[in-house]
């Protein structure tokens, strides 16, 4: 098996420019084009652990940045997300290339994948087992994401959780975590290893940085994990970080209010939902200090009961 | 019995509940209506007795009652909730 980091950046570079550049992350296969030079270097580095889909595999997003034409090419120029050469979106300043690749994917996925249930939500694991973080944005989500990844945690998405209709299977796609203004800098001083794109200012969802997945999470993006608990996870300056049980049927409404494809689903995603409560314990977590919270969460590991 | 013609808030309630899909947890129930596609959580005591009622085949008239307590909160909902209960396990409310 083949990975991006075989490739040199002339390579990367050339790919993205001609064919596209085939990179599997978890059950999809995606082809990245893109004739930004900049786009180049940092998929290299964000997705270096990720393999290469073979020439004969089937693919199930072509996503393309494509840079301005005419005038715009040189006065304020811009990058257009293209998903099958449809444009969803307004083209954005050229400097938000990166992290438009990785919200024109995640776009990707909601759009077409309705064969999982779909939250929003980060989702990492440890000996199998799967803890779903649901929260909406702002509530310092993908900060304990990337905090426990960077602590022996397996990384399956920071951002779209995907459950089987069982609710017994949670799917990894191991992408870049996106973080977003002062979580920047916190992970910076907590993990100093962690490789971290550079900063891109002025986006609507203010200043950001993607952050690769480990070379482990990557390696293992296609071992499935059993949900095991739902946290719902908030920031908040001095809080103890203490884990506060959750009724199930509370744990059930705030999953519907975070799926992103719970209306569509109708039966099937209450089904699903069902099924997932009744596999977890679910908790709500104020936490302040993301060491305190390490802590917590591996305690919660090792909690067999 | 309640009929169509006589349709009301208290109407849709009765025949959406008819038509849901319940779970019940220990903090409560979840209902899904597949025809609107709206899930409600209901207090346990609420939720059970809306999963009774459509167990049991209550009759229109007990639903229509129920959807009227079910817009009633907190301590009230359990009184009449809890009234409604009773009566109907007296037999004063009519069961299909």
């Amino acid at each position: 098996m083949r990975l991006v980091a075989d490739l040199s950046a002339v390579e990367i570079q050339r790919a993205l420019r001609g064919s596209g550049l085939r990179v599997a992350t978890g059950p999809f296969n995606c082809v990245f084009r893109s004739d930004i030079p900049l786009l180049a270097e940092w998929v290299g580095r964000l997705y270096t652990h990720h393999a290469l889909v073979p020439d004969a595999a089937m693919i199930d997003f072509y996503v393309e940045l494509a840079a301005s034409k005419g005038l715009r090419r040189w006065f304020r120029p811009q990058a257009s997300f293209l998903a099958d050469d449809v444009a969803p979106f307004t083209p954005l300043p050229v400097d938000q290339a990166l992290p438009m690749l990785e919200w024109g994917l995640n776009w990707c996925i909601c759009a077409y994948s309705h064969h999982v249930l779909i939250l929003h939500a980060a989702c990492v694991a440890r000996d199998g087992r799967a803890l779903i973080l649901p929260a909406p944005p702002g509530s310092g989500k993908s900060t304990l994401c990337a905090a426990l990844v960077n602590r022996g945690w397996r990384l399956l998405s920071d951002e779209l959780t995907l459950i089987d209709f069982s609710g017994g299977v949670a799917y990894g796609l191991a992408r870049p975590v996106n973080l977003k203004n002062a979580s920047i800098d916190v992970i910076r001083r907590f993990a100093p290893d962690a490789v971290l794109s550079r900063v891109v200012h002025d986006t609507t969802k203010g200043s950001v940085a993607l952050m690769a997945p480990t070379a482990a999470s990557v390696r293992s993006v296609n071992e499935p994990a059993a949900p095991a608990w739902v946290v719902l996870p908030k920031y908040c300056a001095g809080a103890r970080g203490v884990l506060q049980p959750m009724g199930q049927a509370e744990t059930f409404m705030q999953l519907v209010d975070n799926a992103m494809n719970y209306a569509l689903l109708g039966q099937q995603g209450f089904q699903t939902v069902g099924a997932l409560v009744g596999a977890c314990r679910s908790f709500r977590f104020e936490y302040g200090d993301l060491e305190a919270a390490m802590r917590t969460f591996d305690a919660l590991a090792e909690d067999r009961s | 019995m309640l009929t169509p013609g006589a349709q009301g808030e208290g109407w849709h309630a009765s025949q959406s509940t008819l038509r849901s899909l319940f779970l019940e947890f220990d903090d409560g129930v979840v209902a899904f209506d597949p025809e609107t596609g709206e899930t409600r959580q209901y207090a346990p005591l609420a939720g059970w007795i809306l999963m009774s009622a459509k167990v049991d085949g209550a009759a229109g008239l007990t639903l229509d009652v129920l959807a009227k307590a079910l817009e009633a909160t907190g301590d009230e909902l359990q009184t009449v909730a809890g009234t409604l209960l009773a009566l109907t396990n007296e037999g004063a409310l009519e069961r299909k």
